[in-house]
């Protein structure tokens, strides 16, 4: 029964790659392309970044790409939740899934999982290695083929490896952080329609204002913007050393800085969990998951 | 006069070819109903299933059949008893599913798919479909394995989906319009499949059709709902002995009448009159007997209730 | 009413069989099997397709089949020899050929020489060498 199960399970994270993949390589890839496109023609922004020395403004490449893929995916992947829940009913294909042993709660997971930390987490792998490709074509529009002798590609890898497992934590919290914001919206998506979306907004923000306005209580306000935070925090420098130091990062020299930076960012994310804003908002999508299923249940 | 009422079901204990009485039906059902908010969709019945049968579920559109067989693959709940393969399909339907095939009446593949696709993904959620049987019997259509789903026609998406159903091995296929859209070769293709594969002796069919006569050969038992009651559960071995027709001149038509028959009709021409049991032995010798088709006796068992006012 | 039978054994038969309205499928099931018989289709002594291969030939619920063969051991034209199958009787053709004679001579033709009758045909105008 179990290896039935694996099998199932596996079979369902297949649908979603096959049904989704090209989208998901497009939507990543598209700023990258651009980019490189552009690079013969434009000049290269950098700011004080250009200053640096070969291997850091490699890092630095690296790192950009890293991010802005990963936040191109997430604003994709953030619009698209909300149709997924009704993804399959319009072309009545979800009798045919139902046709199929698979219990709904298996079938939820797997696409949330798909459509949450495995593409978010492919975005950090693929903004990875078009970041090396921007490296490589940025600094040779620096300073030519000469300097990528003089980046220390070597020294990369560790700071490199470290970074992408602090967004791959980053990611995973981030989800389960703005996991009640997202299976909201996928609720009311799922049993209003296309009103389902609107409607959240509207109620929220109606709340809020009255709440605020009337009543002087921002708690709606409030609430949202702890959940937000924490999740950008969990993400990325949970420690908040941007903004206070702008020139922090450029101190940063050396695989030891950034390893060490890496694992104290992480263990500060982890800790931040230890809030009633995370735990309540899993409460928030725990009760959302059960009306997904519920709403599953009820198609036919 | 209500004529329907009479032809009840007979009890699930009277069933109609041999079975033992410790052999467990595959499906079984009792005081079962279903009903959406104040319609009532399914109307307390009751009927079991043998294995070894290929059983049509007839009804006029609304009477219940595609109801009925959802509840038979745990798509939704009514009250009463139903055990599909000894579970309950409401809440155990995980498990049913690995052991039946089940074709809604919709076609319903997914658009974006290839059909290499479909086939992997069926290979890795259902225990017992075969690959390998799914792409010969795929063969012997016009669908190819690198064809998109939204790139074929209606009749080739069923073919499709026919084929994939067939490459399951289960005991129990539940089908709800299987064969709607497809042309007469493909149909017959598909009951020639039927008979081929699944009438051992020990797998079970429950077909709903609209195409009766095509497929009443095929059958061996047959099941009419009628706005949601089961007006007729019967193996075609006792309707051919339960139910009689008379074809006779137009000068007999009064004395057909008065001996009240289930339905009177034309058959060829000819003034016809459907009963249950034996006609009176003075008409008998009035007409001609013959086979009452099972059109017919689908016409005489569920007739709107305008027609049925019209004939009173 | 078209029908077809179907000699082949091949299991893809094309021919669509249809069946009339005058008696029960198996009954009907039975006659053309009987008519093979008479045909020599199978010779005495031997063995009838299986139940399952007659199904799928005539595409019929192969419960069906069984009553159909029910029907002509009941008349004594074949008989079942346990595990391997239906077999025709010997004597079946005679007996099935002497059934089929009656029925001629006490049904078919009077009508056949009523008609005959009154279309003012005699003997002489029937041509029996026609082949």
């Amino acid at each position: 029964m179990s290896t039935h199960f694996q099998t199932r399970f596996k079979t369902l994270l297949q649908r979603e790659w096959m049904q989704h993949h090209m989208g998901w390589l497009i939507a990543m890839l598209i700023l990258p392309v651009i980019a490189l496109v552009a690079l013969p023609f434009g000049g290269v922004q950098l700011g004080e970044a250009r200053d640096l020395p070969a291997t850091e403004l490699a890092g630095v490449v690296i790192g950009l790409t890293m991010l802005a893929v990963w936040g191109i995916t997430l604003l994709m992947t953030g619009f698209s939740l909300p149709g997924l829940a009704r993804r399959d009913h319009q072309d009545r294909s979800i009798e045919f899934w139902l046709s199929l042993p698979a219990s709904h709660s298996e079938s939820l997971v797997a696409t949330l999982f798909m459509h949450t930390l495995f593409v978010l987490g492919l975005a950090l792998c693929v903004g990875m290695l078009s970041g090396l490709v921007m490296a490589l074509a940025i600094t040779l529009k620096l300073g030519g083929f000469g300097i990528w002798l003089q980046v220390s590609w070597f020294q990369l890898v560790g700071p490199a490896l470290a970074v992408l497992a602090r967004l791959a934590l980053g990611t995973v919290l981030f989800t389960l952080w703005m996991a009640p914001i997202f299976m909201v919206f996928m609720v009311a998506a799922a049993w209003l329609k296309r009103w389902g979306v609107p409607a959240v907004i509207t109620a929220v923000v109606a709340t809020g204002i009255t709440l605020k306005e009337v009543y002087g209580n921002a708690i709606v306000w409030k609430l949202l913007g702890e959940q937000v935070t924490g999740a950008g925090s969990a993400f990325f420098d949970s420690m908040h050393l941007i903004g206070e130091n702008p020139s922090v990062q450029i101190e940063l020299k050396g695989v030891g800085d950034v390893l060490g930076w890496a694992a104290r960012d992480a263990t500060e994310a982890l800790a931040q969990t230890a809030s009633p804003h995370f735990i309540g908002g899993l409460v928030v999508a725990g009760i959302c998951f059960a009306l997904l299923v519920l709403h599953r249940r009820n198609s036919h | 006069m209500n004529n329907a009422a009479t032809i009840a079901s007979p009890a699930p204990s009277s069933t109609p070819l041999t079975s033992t009485p410790t052999m467990s039906h595959l499906i079984e059902a009792r005081d079962f109903s279903l009903r959406y908010g104040r319609k009532t969709a399914v109307d307390n019945i009751s009927f079991s299933i043998p294995k070894g049968r290929v059983v049509g579920l007839l009804g006029h559109n609304g009477a219940g059949k595609t109801s009925l067989m959802k509840a038979m693959v745990g798509l939704i709940g009514g009250t009463g008893e139903l055990k599909v393969l000894g579970l309950d399909p409401r809440n155990q339907r995980g498990e049913l599913l690995e052991s039946l095939s089940y074709i809604p009446d919709v076609a319903v593949l997914p658009r974006w798919a290839r059909v290499h696709e479909l086939i992997t993904l069926m290979s890795g959620l259902q225990p017992r479909f075969s690959a390998e049987r799914a792409r010969t019997l795929l063969k012997r259509t016009s669908v190819g394995t690198q064809d998109k789903v939204k790139s074929l026609s209606k009749g080739m998406v069923t073919q499709l989906h026919l084929a994939l159903i067939a490459a399951i091995d289960t005991k129990l296929m539940i089908l709800d319009e299987p064969t709607l859209g497809l042309d007469v070769m493909s149909r017959k293709s598909f009951y020639e499949m039927l008979i081929d594969e699944w009438c051992d002796g020990e797998r079970s069919v429950i077909i709903s059709t609209h195409q009766v006569e095509e497929i009443e050969t095929l059958l061996s038992d047959v099941m009419m709902l009628d706005e949601g009651k089961l007006v007729l559960n019967i193996s075609l071995e006792a309707m051919d002995s339960r139910f009689v027709a008379l074809s006779h001149d137009a000068s007999a038509a009064d004395a057909v009448a008065s001996a009240h028959p289930l339905l009177r009709y034309r058959q060829q021409g000819r003034p016809a009159a459907l009963f249950d049991g034996e006609p009176p032995e003075h008409l008998q010798a009035l007409g001609q007997r013959f086979r009452p088709s099972l059109v017919d006796l689908f016409m005489a068992l569920t007739r709107k209730p305008e027609l049925r006012a019209r004939q009173d | 009413m078209v029908c077809y039978i179907s000699n082949t054994p091949a299991s893809a038969s094309t021919a669509m069989q249809t069946w009339n309205d005058s008696a029960p499928i198996y009954q009907q099931l039975a006659d053309r099997l009987a008519v093979q018989l008479l045909d020599g289709s199978p010779p005495e002594g031997e063995a009838l397709p299986s139940v399952r291969h007659l199904a799928s030939q005539y595409v019929i619920n192969p419960l069906t089949v069984t009553r159909a063969l029910q029907a002509l051991v009941d008349t004594d034209l074949i008989e079942s020899r346990r595990g391997l199958g239906m077999f025709v009787r010997s004597g079946a053709r005679e007996r099935l050929l002497q059934a089929k004679r009656e029925q001629f001579l006490h049904t078919e033709w009077p009508q056949l020489r009523d008609k005959l009758r009154r279309l003012g045909l005699s003997a002489q105008d029937l041509n029996w060498e026609a082949s």
